[in-house]
C-alpha cells in the first residue's frame, strides 16, 4: 500500500518538486482537453502559446493580457492574506462591485466634478465602499461566530443586485443604450489609456502594480506579514507571541475588501466608464482571483506568476475565438485544471509517498 | 382566505424548495461524515445539464413548434413519460456523481484543503456547463409529464399541488429517511462516529476513508438529481441557459448549517428558504414600499435571509459547537 | 494463571524501554504497576496491547506461550484495555458509544447486557446522555463497560485515577474489587502511591525500564514503594551552594483563571530564588502557565502583584514589555515556536513589543539577525543555519534556543514549563545553568517540571501541583521524599511552620 509520512523539514527545494508537479500535470491535462474540444488542436495549441506574435498587434495583446493580470493579482493577494489567516473571504466580487458603486457615488457625491484631483478619491471611494462591504461578514464572524464563507458570498448576491438596482433606478441615465446603465465618467475622470490607440493599457495598471507592490512588500517584510505567518499554522503561537484572533480577521478582510474596492473603482474608471448591471459590468475577477490566490500558493510571488498566466490564457483564448472560430472555454478550463494540478501537488510538499509493497501486515507502533 | 392563493403558493414554495431539499440531503451525510464539499453548485449545475441533453434525446418525438435560439424548446408538443424522466433524472445524478468523485480524489486521496477543491469543483463545473451547454440552441426538450395530465382540473384547488413531479414528494421522504437512518442505524452511527472524531473513529478501527467515499459520492448523486430538478422541472418546462442554477448550491450548504445538521429542520429549512424564494414572485405587486426600495430588497431576499438567520443560528456558539461534526473540514491523518 | 511475563526487553534507539521485565498475575488478583513517568510502563503495556513487540522475553497466557501481533489478537485473548486517552465520541450518547467498539449488535439487547454490567459493578450509567456533558469519571465508565462487553479475562486500567475525582476513584475502586471477585485479573498503572495501598494486593514496581521491587502495598507500604520508584535517596544536593535572597517581588494570593482549570493560593517569590513546581502531567501546569504568562485571564487583577503593583490585567506582551519577564512553554513546536518559520524569524516571536526589534511599520531584521547568531553563540545550539526551519532542529537545540532566547534579555523573571524534557544530557546541563546563572544575577525563576531530580538540583523552594492547584511552597529541605510522593499522589500536607 501506499503510506504518506509527514515530511519534518519542508525545504525550498520540495516546494519546486510539488510546483513542477503541478506544472507538467496542468501541461499534460489542459493538451489533452484542447485535443479533445479544438477543432484544429494542434494550431489551437500553437496560437494559445504565441498568439501576441501572430498578426501585427503584439502591444494590444499583452496589454489585455496585463489588464486581467492586475485586476487577478491585486485582488488575488488581498484574498490571500485572508487565507493565510484562516479567514475564507469569497465574496471579493461582491466587494469589487461595491467598489465600482462606491466610486461612481464618491463621483456623484463630490458634484460630478471633471478635475483630475477626482481620480484619486473616486480610487479612494471604492476602497473605501469594499472595505465597508467586506466588514459586514467581518463584524458578523467576530460578534457572532457566523461562517463568513456563507456570509461574504451571499454579499455577492446582493452587490450583484445592488449594481442593477442602481444603474436602473436613482442613477439611471436619462439618455441611454440600455435600461441598466448610468451615465459615462467624463473623459478627464476616467483613467486613460497610456499608449495612445491601446484602450486596455491604462493608467490603472501603473496604479494596480503599485498597489501590488506595497501590500506584497507589507506581506513580506513588516510586522503585520509576519503575524501572518505565525497565525496560518499555529494560533496558539499567534497567541503567545501577543496577537489577537478578532483584530487578525477585522484586518484582513478590512485590507482585502479595500483592494477589491480599489480594483472596482479602476474597474470603473479605466475599463468600462459607467455602471450597468452585473452580467455587463462584472467579469468574473473575484472568483478568479481566489483560483489566483491558491495557484499562487498564498505567496505574492507566486501569486504575480499566477495572475499573469491567467491573464495570458485568457487572451489566448479569445484570440483563437476570433480568429480561429474556436470556442474559447478552454481559458476556464485551464485554469480550472490548475488549479485542480496546484492542490493535489501539494500533497508532496507536506508529505514523503513511500511504496510498501502489496501485503498488509499490523503496524509497528512507536 | 382565498385558498386557491394559498395552495398556489404552497405550490411555488415546494417548487423552490425541493432542489433545494435534495442538494441539502446528500451534503448533510457528507458533512456528517466530517467532510466540507463546497462544490455542490458545481454538481447541481452539471447535474442540471446532463439532464436537459439527455432529456432531449430520451424522446423520439420532435417538438414541430419554432423555439428562441440560445434557450430549449419552450413550447414543446411531445412530453417525456415518468420511467423515463426517471432515466433522465438519474444521468444528472450520476453526472453530480462523477464530480464527486473527482473531489472525493484530492481530498481523500491527496489530502488537499477541502475549501479550495470545493471551491474549485464549483468552478469546474460551470466552466465545463458553459463551454459544452452553449449549443443548447439547438436541442428540443419536451416537457415532463405530470401526474394527473389533463385531469388536473378534475380536483378543484388541488389540482396543482397534487399535480406536482413526484420528485417534490420522493425528496421530502428522502430527507427524513436518511435522518432515521443516520439516528436509527448502524450505518448512521459510523458515519456520525467518523464525522464527530476521526482519530478514535479510526482507533475503534472503523473504516474512515470509506465512509467518507461514500458520504461524498452519495452527496454528488443527491446535488445532480437536484440539478436535474432545476433544469427540467422548475421553470414549469425544462430550460437550460448559463448559471442556471443561480446559487441554490450555497443555498443547499447554508441550509444545512441553519438547520444545525438536523434531518427535520433541513426540511423546514427548505421550505423557508424556498418561502423566501418564492416571495420574490408574490411580493412584486405589493403596494405601499418606497418604489425604489423594493426592486433592490426583494431580489435580494433570498441571499440576506440565509445571512441573518445564521447570524442568529450561530450567536449561541455552544449550539453549532453541540451540533457540528466535531471533525468536520479538519484533516484526518491516520496514526497507524 | 492467568498471564506471565518472562523477562520481556525492548529497546528503541537509545533507550532501553523494558529490561527483562518479569511479573505475574492470577485470577481474581489486583497487582499494581507503579513507576514515574518513562519508567517502561507504557512500553509493558504496549506490548500487551499488540500495538508492538517485544525484542526478548516470552508472553504466557494461562500456560499458553502467545505471542500478540495485534489490538485485534489481543483482544481475542482476553486481554481487556482501558486507555488513559478515551477513544470517546463527545457528540454521540453513551449508548452509541459503547456500540461503536463491539461488533454490530441489537440494540436492545446491547441496552440490557451494557446496564446488567453497570449495575453488577455499581456504576450509573445512563444510557442516553450525550458524552460531552459527563465528567471524566463518567466517560472513563463507558470506556470500562466497552471493554468489559468484551468478556476479557485481564483487564488493565492505564492511570484511572488520573482524570477523576477522589469520589469517582471510590467508585471506580469498588467496581475493580468486584471485577476481581468474579475472577478477573487486573492490572492497574499508576504512580499514585496512596491509592496502590488501598487497592491492590500486589505490586510491582518500574524505574528505568526495570523491575526494581515487588511488594504487599496493603499494610501501608508507602515509604518503601516511594523509595523504589523515585531510587532510594533524594538526588544529591551538596554542589549546590546556598544563594542568599533578595526581596519578595512577586506575591500571589487567592489567583485564579476565568475558565476556573487553574488556582494559586499563595505564593511569594524573592529576587533570585528558583522555585520549583513539582507535579505529574496533566495536573493543570498548562493552564498554571497560561495563568502566569497571561494567555488566560485571571478573575482578580489584583491577586498577582508584581514590586507591589497588580499586573493580573496585562497581556503577554504587556508583562513582557512592562514587567521584563519571560516565558517559556512546554510545547516547543507549535507554542514557543513556529516550526516552518526560520531560527531567525523565531527569534523575534517574543519580542514584538521591543522597538529595537520592530516598530510599527518594520521587523529590524537585521537586529532580529544579530539576535538569533546571540542566542545560538551563547547556548550552543547546534543548527544547519539560521535560515533553516525551526522544526529542522534536535529537541534539545530546540529548546535551548527557546530558553536562550527567553535568558538573553536577562528577565526579572523567568516562567518555564518542563525546562529539559525529551532534551538530551548535555543540553539539559546547559539550560539547567543559565538558569542557575539567571537566579544569581537576582532574577527570578519558576519552574515547573516532571523531573524530580532536576528540581530538586535547581531549586531553592518548591511546591506542588495537583488537579490545578498548587500546594504551599516550602523550602526544598524541608521535603521529605515520602511528602513529596504523597503530595503529587494527591495528598497535600500542611506544613508545620
Amino acid at each position: 500500500m501506499i503510506r504518506l509520512i509527514r515530511r519534518a523539514d519542508v525545504t525550498a527545494i520540495h516546494s519546486l518538486i510539488s510546483i513542477a508537479v503541478a506544472a507538467v500535470l496542468t501541461l499534460v491535462i489542459s493538451t489533452i482537453v484542447l485535443f479533445l474540444t479544438a477543432k484544429a488542436p494542434v494550431d489551437a495549441l500553437m496560437q494559445l502559446l504565441t498568439y501576441p506574435y501572430q498578426g501585427g498587434t503584439v502591444i494590444v495583446q499583452w496589454s489585455k493580457a496585463l489588464n486581467m493580470a492586475a485586476y487577478l493579482g491585486v485582488i488575488g493577494l488581498g484574498l490571500s492574506i485572508c487565507y493565510r489567516a484562516n479567514v475564507w473571504n469569497i465574496g471579493a466580487e461582491g466587494q469589487f462591485a461595491m467598489g465600482g458603486i462606491g466610486a461612481f457615488g464618491t463621483w456623484l457625491l463630490l458634484g460630478s466634478p471633471t478635475a483630475w484631483w477626482a481620480i484619486p478619491c473616486l480610487i479612494m471611494g471604492g476602497a473605501f465602499a469594499g472595505l465597508l462591504w467586506a466588514s459586514i461578514p467581518a463584524l458578523l464572524k467576530t460578534q457572532a461566530n457566523t461562517n463568513e464563507l456563507l456570509t461574504s458570498l451571499m454579499l455577492v448576491y446582493v452587490a450583484a443586485q445592488t449594481l442593477f438596482f442602481v444603474s436602473n433606478g436613482p442613477w439611471q441615465a436619462p439618455v441611454r443604450y440600455s435600461p441598466s446603465q448610468t451615465v459615462f465618467l467624463p473623459e478627464s475622470v476616467q483613467l486613460n489609456a497610456i499608449i495612445p490607440g491601446v484602450p486596455t493599457f491604462h493608467m490603472g495598471l501603473p496604479i494596480a502594480l503599485g498597489l501590488f507592490v506595497v501590500i506584497a512588500l507589507l506581506v513580506l517584510y513588516t510586522p503585520f506579514g509576519y503575524r501572518l505567518k505565525v497565525t496560518e499554522t499555529t494560533p496558539r503561537a499567534a497567541r503567545f507571541a501577543g496577537y489577537s484572533p478578532r483584530v487578525t480577521v477585522w484586518a484582513v478582510f478590512l485590507l482585502s475588501g479595500a483592494m477589491a474596492g480599489a480594483m472596482g473603482a479602476i474597474y470603473l474608471m479605466g475599463d468600462i466608464g459607467y455602471v450597468t448591471e452585473e452580467s455587463n459590468f462584472l467579469r468574473g475577477f473575484g472568483f478568479s482571483a481566489i483560483v489566483v490566490a491558491f495557484l499562487g500558493r498564498l505567496h505574492p510571488v507566486g501569486i504575480l506568476l499566477a495572475a499573469l498566466l491567467l491573464g495570458y490564457v485568457a487572451g489566448g483564448a479569445s484570440w483563437i475565438q476570433a480568429n480561429l472560430r474556436e470556442d474559447d472555454s478552454i481559458a476556464g478550463f485551464i485554469e480550472v485544471i490548475a488549479l485542480m494540478s496546484t492542490l493535489a501537488s501539494a500533497l508532496f510538499l507536506q508529505y514523503r509517498v513511500q511504496w510498501r509493497g502489496f501485503a498488509t501486515q499490523p503496524q509497528e507502533n512507536r | 382566505m382565498e385558498w386557491a392563493y394559498l395552495v398556489l403558493t404552497l405550490v411555488s414554495v415546494l417548487n423552490f424548495a425541493t432542489p433545494l431539499l435534495l442538494a441539502a440531503t446528500g451534503e448533510l451525510v457528507v458533512e456528517k461524515s466530517g467532510v466540507l464539499n463546497l462544490g455542490v453548485e458545481g454538481m447541481m449545475i452539471v447535474g442540471a445539464m446532463t439532464a436537459y441533453f439527455v432529456g432531449a434525446h430520451i424522446d423520439l418525438e420532435i417538438c414541430t413548434v419554432p423555439h428562441f435560439s440560445g434557450v430549449g424548446c419552450l413550447v414543446g408538443t411531445s412530453s417525456i413519460p415518468m420511467e423515463r424522466f426517471a432515466i433522465v433524472v438519474l444521468t444528472g445524478g450520476l453526472a453530480g456523481m462523477a464530480l464527486s468523485f473527482l473531489f472525493a480524489l484530492l481530498v481523500l486521496g491527496f489530502r488537499s484543503n477541502q475549501v479550495a477543491t470545493g471551491l474549485g469543483l464549483t468552478l469546474l463545473g460551470l466552466t465545463l456547463t458553459n463551454a459544452l451547454g452553449s449549443g443548447s440552441g439547438d436541442l428540443k426538450v419536451g416537457r415532463v409529464d405530470t401526474l394527473l395530465g389533463t385531469q388536473a382540473s378534475d380536483w378543484g384547488i388541488w389540482g396543482p399541488l397534487l399535480n406536482m413531479n413526484p420528485m417534490v414528494w420522493l425528496t421530502i421522504i428522502l430527507c427524513l429517511t436518511v435522518g432515521w437512518v443516520l439516528t436509527h442505524t448502524r450505518l448512521g452511527l459510523i458515519i456520525r462516529a467518523v464525522g464527530e472524531n476521526h482519530d478514535s473513529a479510526h482507533t475503534l478501527g472503523l473504516p474512515v476513508q470509506w465512509v467518507r467515499l461514500g458520504a461524498i459520492v452519495f452527496g454528488g448523486l443527491c446535488a445532480g438529481m437536484a440539478g436535474a430538478y432545476i433544469s427540467m422541472i422548475q421553470i414549469g418546462a425544462p430550460l437550460w441557459k448559463e448559471g442556471i442554477t443561480a446559487g441554490a448550491g450555497w443555498l443547499a450548504l447554508a441550509l444545512i448549517l441553519f438547520a444545525t445538521w438536523r434531518a427535520e429542520r433541513v426540511v423546514l429549512g427548505a421550505l423557508i428558504f424556498g418561502f423566501t424564494l418564492a416571495l420574490e414572485l408574490r411580493l412584486q405587486t405589493l403596494a405601499g414600499l418606497p418604489s425604489w426600495f423594493v426592486p433592490w430588497l426583494l431580489p435580494s431576499l433570498p441571499y440576506l435571509i440565509p445571512i441573518i438567520v445564521l447570524t442568529l443560528i450561530s450567536l449561541d456558539a455552544r449550539v453549532i459547537r453541540r451540533n457540528a461534526p466535531a471533525s468536520l473540514g479538519k484533516l484526518f491523518e491516520p496514526i497507524s | 494463571m492467568l498471564l506471565k511475563l518472562k523477562e520481556i526487553t525492548k529497546t528503541y534507539p537509545g533507550v532501553i524501554a523494558n529490561d527483562a521485565v518479569s511479573l505475574e498475575l492470577n485470577s481474581g488478583q489486583i497487582l499494581a504497576l507503579l513507576g514515574e513517568n518513562g519508567a517502561g510502563k507504557s512500553t509493558l503495556m504496549k506490548i500487551l496491547a499488540g500495538l508492538t513487540q517485544p525484542d526478548q522475553g516470552t508472553i504466557e497466557m494461562q500456560g499458553v506461550d502467545v505471542v500478540i501481533r495485534s489490538p485485534n489478537q489481543s483482544r481475542q485473548l482476553g486481554i481487556g484495555m482501558v486507555q488513559q486517552h478515551f477513544a470517546l465520541f463527545d457528540g454521540l450518547s453513551v449508548l452509541d458509544n459503547i456500540a461503536l467498539g463491539l461488533p454490530k449488535i441489537a440494540r436492545s439487547e446491547l441496552r440490557e447486557r451494557a446496564m446488567q454490567l453497570a449495575t453488577t459493578y455499581g456504576f450509573q450509567l445512563d444510557l442516553d446522555d450525550a458524552v460531552f456533558s459527563l465528567s471524566a469519571g463518567e466517560k472513563q465508565r463507558i470506556e470500562i463497560v466497552r471493554t468489559l462487553l468484551s468478556e476479557p479475562k485481564i483487564l488493565i486500567l492505564d492511570e484511572p485515577t488520573s482524570v477523576l475525582t477522589p469520589q469517582e476513584a471510590d467508585q471506580l475502586f469498588d467496581a475493580i474489587r468486584r471485577l476481581a471477585d468474579r475472577g478477573h485479573g487486573i492490572i492497574f498503572i499508576s504512580h499514585k502511591l496512596d491509592e496502590v495501598a488501598r487497592l491492590c494486593d500486589s505490586a510491582v514496581i518500574l524505574r528505568r525500564g526495570r523491575v526494581a521491587g515487588t511488594c504487599d502495598p496493603r499494610g501501608g507500604a508507602q515509604s518503601e514503594m516511594a523509595a523504589m520508584m523515585l531510587g532510594s535517596q533524594l538526588p544529591d544536593r551538596t554542589q549546590r551552594g546556598t544563594r542568599t535572597l533578595g526581596p519578595p517581588q512577586l506575591v500571589i494570593h487567592d489567583a485564579q483563571s476565568t475558565q476556573g482549570d487553574a488556582a494559586i493560593k499563595s505564593l511569594t517569590l524573592h529576587a533570585g530564588e528558583i522555585l520549583g513546581i513539582a507535579g505529574v502531567a496533566g495536573n493543570g501546569q498548562d493552564a498554571l502557565f497560561a495563568l502566569l504568562s497571561g494567555e488566560s485571564s485571571m478573575t482578580q487583577e489584583r491577586a498577582l502583584k508584581w514590586l507591589d503593583q497588580p499586573v493580573g490585567g496585562l497581556d503577554p506582551n504587556a508583562r513582557r514589555s512592562q514587567l521584563g519577564w519571560a516565558f517559556v512553554p512546554e510545547e516547543r513546536l507549535g507554542h514557543g515556536a513556529v516550526p516552518h518559520l526560520s531560527l531567525t524569524e523565531n527569534a523575534l516571536l517574543t519580542n514584538l513589543a521591543d522597538p529595537t526589534f520592530a516598530s510599527n511599520r518594520l521587523i529590524h531584521w537585521s537586529h532580529v539577525t544579530q539576535t538569533a547568531e546571540s542566542i545560538a553563540t551563547q547556548f550552543d545550539v547546534r543548527h544547519a543555519g539560521l535560515h533553516r526551519q525551526a522544526r529542522s532542529l534536535s529537541g534539545g537545540n530546540l529548546q535551548k534556543f527557546v530558553v536562550g532566547r527567553e535568558l538573553i534579555k536577562n528577565p526579572t523573571l523567568l516562567i518555564i514549563n518542563q525546562p529539559t524534557w525529551g532534551v538530551d544530557m548535555g543540553a539539559a546541563r546547559h539550560i539547567r545553568d543559565a538558569i542557575n546563572t539567571l537566579a544569581e544575577s537576582g532574577g527570578s525563576v519558576i519552574v515547573i517540571s516532571q523531573d524530580l531530580d532536576e528540581l530538586f538540583e535547581l531549586c531553592d523552594t518548591l511546591c506542588v501541583i495537583n488537579h490545578g492547584t498548587l500546594s504551599p511552597p516550602r523550602l526544598i529541605d524541608d521535603w521529605t521524599l515520602v511528602e513529596l510522593g504523597l503530595a503529587m499522589g494527591g495528598q497535600i500536607t500542611e506544613t508545620i511552620s
